[in-house]
């Protein structure tokens, strides 16, 4: 369970604003339904929700359901038996759902406006991305999910890393300090390597991690 | 090649005496000549072989565009009914598919219900047959109850006449003939009456005008004694009158009663009668309404049939579609193989693609083995390094020793390569060490020993070194996430950084083999990958070319995170994950419809929108007879209205106002 933002369904004269990762969100129930408007820099969503008077409304990030086709612009040559860590910045998304006693109905997907989509036989659809790998997160870089990458060249040769495919769409995304932090990423090269990935522990809202960080198949709790 | 041969006769001739030049330059004037037409008749043989390439690819072109257009549905169908064939073909094989079991189940429950339906119907008969005779009895049991009011209504009347007739009749004439002869004697009496009460009325006025004597009052009284009889005779009729009216009342009651009791027995034999004919009625009601809860049942049941011959006549009619379906494609292709020519193109696509995917399959085979090879040929680098530098120490312990003059024998350990005779044979050398010294004293073995140690333990150590790395990171990892807490960072590696130029150049290199190993992987495939020759160079030696670059570069490690440039192939109804499959657009505006510049205007719609694919790429062309053919694919979830729309304004854009 990643992090999300409850509110309860606005009611009339009492709208309700949200704010996740720079988009502002607002809902008015109006007699003709619930008018929602999503702000990023401009008008990113407009449109009228049918909602109950009971329930609540949630917002989450979500990582692009397709696997990401990363392509690093920074140079990164590695040298045998040599490794780099740095962050990855990644298209998020941002859903909002309709939770009831029955559970949550997702009710629409804020997507990422540059990203698009390729299809090949065998490996399916994906998301063609490109990012730089950067020392620290930034928050000027606009919606984006960070990820924590390891790259570790056990080859016998100089390896150039430049292009990575990443299928996240079912792990979580934990907001810290007004950033998205996606799962970890272990990319090596050589006999066996490959990429693994790791899910983002929960930070409770707390800027501190955890002690225990969960092994690889475990699932954060 | 051939002009440095003909620099090279020239040369030749040149060195050659002058006496013998007028011949020779006769001669290599000639070759000259040859060479030259030799050259010309090349030059127009590759550039009619270029045009012809051209043509052949841009035909192929417009045969694809053609197929892509017109048979893509068929192609669906053709998967369809070959998914559908090898489904019915496996569950005819195994026997237990579901449709077969459905099918068996199917039978079984209709055989199950014709047995129960034949035996309802023979329930139903003798039902209906007790149900008719029932309905008889009942009939003839309702006429003979509607006659019988009738028949007891006569019956009383005619009792009662009888009776009336008989005994009511002459006690009524006599009572009335009493009651005549009592008026009679009461009107006598009266008459009687009247005049003695007239005459005593006559005689008391007499006595009263001449009340005198005694005599008249003996009279008075004796008169008085006469009315007092004559009143006591009138009390006697008026009794007798009323006994015999009091006795004839009697019998009229008697006889009255004798006739209610009469119609009251009538009557309840009557109700009896209608008691007896109202449970008739429920039985009756009863008996339709089990008819009436058989019929349901039946037609429930015949319902259930109906269903089952029409899923059996379904499945029927389906496996007679398909294979009607199938006996036209072949019989379609066996008749008008040449006419039907997409159709033929398209079993020789799909013949094409099934050998290309085993093409990939064995190159996958091929490069797994060239891993294996790399990693062997790495090791045997290794080893063939140590060997070298034993072969080196025993050369530069050999030359110490001739330089020492020291002919003696050496104990040292590489004293049994030293005494080789063949010391530059390594081999030799290797061999008679192993046939004079103990193994543990040739440091080649031990140093191949140790090799082959740190090379086994690298292979069962290597995951747990992985894992502890893989800790250290994510240790790193929350150290980090907890220096972001801290501060946000702002800095970012700097996108360029220098490289040295050894390094530089390596990667150029793995660059370079790397291409040359997709041409040569992709080679196989597609045509139009392959890189442009010269005129001069035979195309037939090409792939072989890149087979060895490619096999060179194979025998390095793989640098790519994952292999991304594939070839390109069509897309299947359903991908790997079960995602629905991308479906294809098209569309073909006509020369005289296609507005200038509606490409660019198509291509950048098709670029900005997030609902078209990126790959398969869209391709937006001009056509050789001056049509716009457009082609795109977008997700496999954009519903058809919506796909509609983008082949509408990919229209309007392309279409001249």
């Amino acid at each position: 369970m990643g992090f999300r933002l409850d509110a309860p369904v606005p009611s009339v004269g009492r709208p309700v604003r949200l704010e996740l990762l720079g988009v502002q969100w607002l809902f008015e129930r109006r007699a003709e339904g619930v008018a929602c408007v999503a702000v990023e820099e401009s008008l990113a969503y407009e449109g009228l929700l049918g909602l109950p008077e009971d329930g609540l409304l949630r917002i989450e990030p979500v990582l692009p359901r397709h696997a990401l086709e990363v392509r690093i612009t920074s140079n990164l040559v590695l040298a045998p038996g040599s490794r780099v860590k740095g962050w990855l910045a990644l298209p998020v998304e941002q859903r909002i759902s309709f939770v009831d006693g029955d559970g949550a109905q997702q009710l629409l997907v804020l997507e990422e406006s540059r990203l698009r989509t390729g299809w090949r036989d065998g490996s399916g659809y994906y998301h063609p991305w490109t990012s730089g790998f950067h020392l620290q997160p930034r928050k000027d870089l606009g919606r984006r999910a960070w990820v924590r990458t390891f790259i570790r060249n056990r080859a016998a040769d100089v390896i150039e890393a430049d292009l990575c495919r990443l299928a996240l769409g079912d792990l979580d995304v934990e907001v810290l300090r007004g950033l998205a932090i996606g799962p970890g990423v272990h990319w090596s090269f050589g006999i066996g390597g490959g990429v693994r990935v790791r899910p983002v522990p929960r930070f409770s809202g707390s800027p501190v991690l955890r002690a225990g960080f969960p092994r690889f198949g475990e699932v954060a709790s | 090649m051939k002009w440095w041969l003909l620099i090279g006769v020239f040369g030749l001739f040149a060195c050659v005496p002058t006496e013998k030049t007028d011949g020779s330059q006769a001669k290599l004037l000639e070759i000259i000549e040859r060479l030259d037409r030799d050259r010309r008749d090349q030059q127009r043989a590759t550039s009619e072989a270029k045009a012809r390439d051209e043509l052949r690819s841009e035909l192929k072109r417009e045969i694809n565009d053609e197929f892509q257009s017109r048979f893509i549905p068929l192609e669906r169908n053709l998967a369809a009914l070959v998914d559908r064939m090898e489904s019915i073909e496996s569950s005819r094989q195994k026997g237990v598919d579901d449709e077969s079991r459905t099918l068996a189940e199917l039978k079984k429950a209709a055989r199950d219900l014709g047995a129960e339906v034949a035996s309802l119907t023979e329930a139903l008969t003798s039902e209906r047959e007790g149900r008719t005779t029932l309905e008889r009895r009942l009939t003839k049991l309702e006429g003979s109850l509607r006659s019988q009011p009738e028949d007891i209504q006569r019956l009383v009347e005619a009792s009662f006449d009888a009776k009336f007739d008989d005994k009511l009749a002459p006690r009524l004439s006599q009572s009335d003939k009493r009651l005549t002869a009592l008026s009679d004697l009461v009107g006598q009496s009266q008459t009687k009456l009247d005049a003695s009460v007239t005459s005593l009325a006559k005689q008391v006025a007499d006595l009263a005008a001449d009340k005198t004597d005694a005599a008249q009052g003996a009279r008075i009284d004796k008169l008085a004694g006469d009315v007092a009889a004559v009143k006591t005779l009138i009390d006697g009729y008026a009794k007798g009158s009323s006994t015999a009216v009091k006795s004839v009342e009697a019998k009229v009651d008697a006889l009255a009663g004798s006739i209610t009791t009469e119609l009251g027995k009538q009557v309840a034999a009557l109700e009896a009668r209608l008691a007896k004919s109202n449970d008739n009625a429920a039985l009756r009601t009863e008996l339709e309404r089990l008819l009436a809860t058989h019929a349901t049942k039946l037609g429930d049941l015949s319902k259930q049939l109906s269903a089952a011959t029409a899923s059996r006549d379904a499945l029927d009619k389906k496996l007679g579609a398909l294979e009607t379906e199938l006996a036209e494609i072949k019989s379609d292709v066996k008749q008008n193989p040449k006419g039907d020519r997409a159709v033929g193109k398209r079993l020789d696509a799909l013949e094409k693609k099934l050998e290309l995917d085993n093409a990939r399959r064995e190159q996958e085979v091929k490069d797994l083995a060239l891993r294996i090879d790399a990693l062997g040929a790495t090791l045997s680098q290794g080893l063939e390094t140590i060997r070298k530098q034993a072969a080196a120490r025993i050369d530069k312990q050999k030359t110490r020793e001739v330089a020492d003059g020291s002919g003696e024998q050496e104990t040292s350990p590489t004293g049994p390569a030293a005494k080789s005779e063949a010391g530059s044979d390594k081999t030799g050398g290797r061999a008679n060490g192993l046939e004079e010294g103990a193994f543990w004293e040739d440091p080649f073995l031990i140093a191949a020993g140790v090799a082959l140690l740190l090379l086994l333990g690298y292979l069962l150590f290597r995951r747990d070194e992985e894992d502890e790395a893989e800790a250290q990171s994510d240790a790193e990892w929350e150290s980090s996430v907890n220096e972001l807490a801290q501060a946000v960072g702002e800095e970012e590696l700097e996108p360029k950084r220098s490289v040295p130029d050894q390094t530089r150049a390596a990667m150029e290199q793995a660059r370079l083999l790397a291409a040359a190993l997709e041409a040569h992987t992709q080679g196989l495939h597609d045509v139009d990958q392959k890189p442009s020759s010269s005129a001069f160079e035979a195309p037939a030696t090409e792939p072989q070319h890149q087979r060895s670059e490619a096999e060179t570069h194979r025998q390095r490690p793989d640098t790519r995170a994952e292999p991304v440039a594939r070839e390109l192939s069509q897309p299947t109804s359903r991908s790997r994950n079960g995602e629905p499959a991308p479906s294809v657009q098209s569309l073909r505006v006509s020369p005289r419809e296609a507005a200038t510049g509606g490409d660019e205007a198509v291509r950048s719609l098709l670029t900005a929108d997030p609902r078209v694919l990126i790959e398969p790429a869209p391709r937006v062309e001009w056509r050789s007879d001056g049509a716009l053919s457009i082609r795109f694919y977008v997700h496999g979830e954009v519903g058809g209205r919506e796909a509609e729309d983008l082949v509408h304004a990919c229209r309007e854009l392309a279409v001249r106002e």
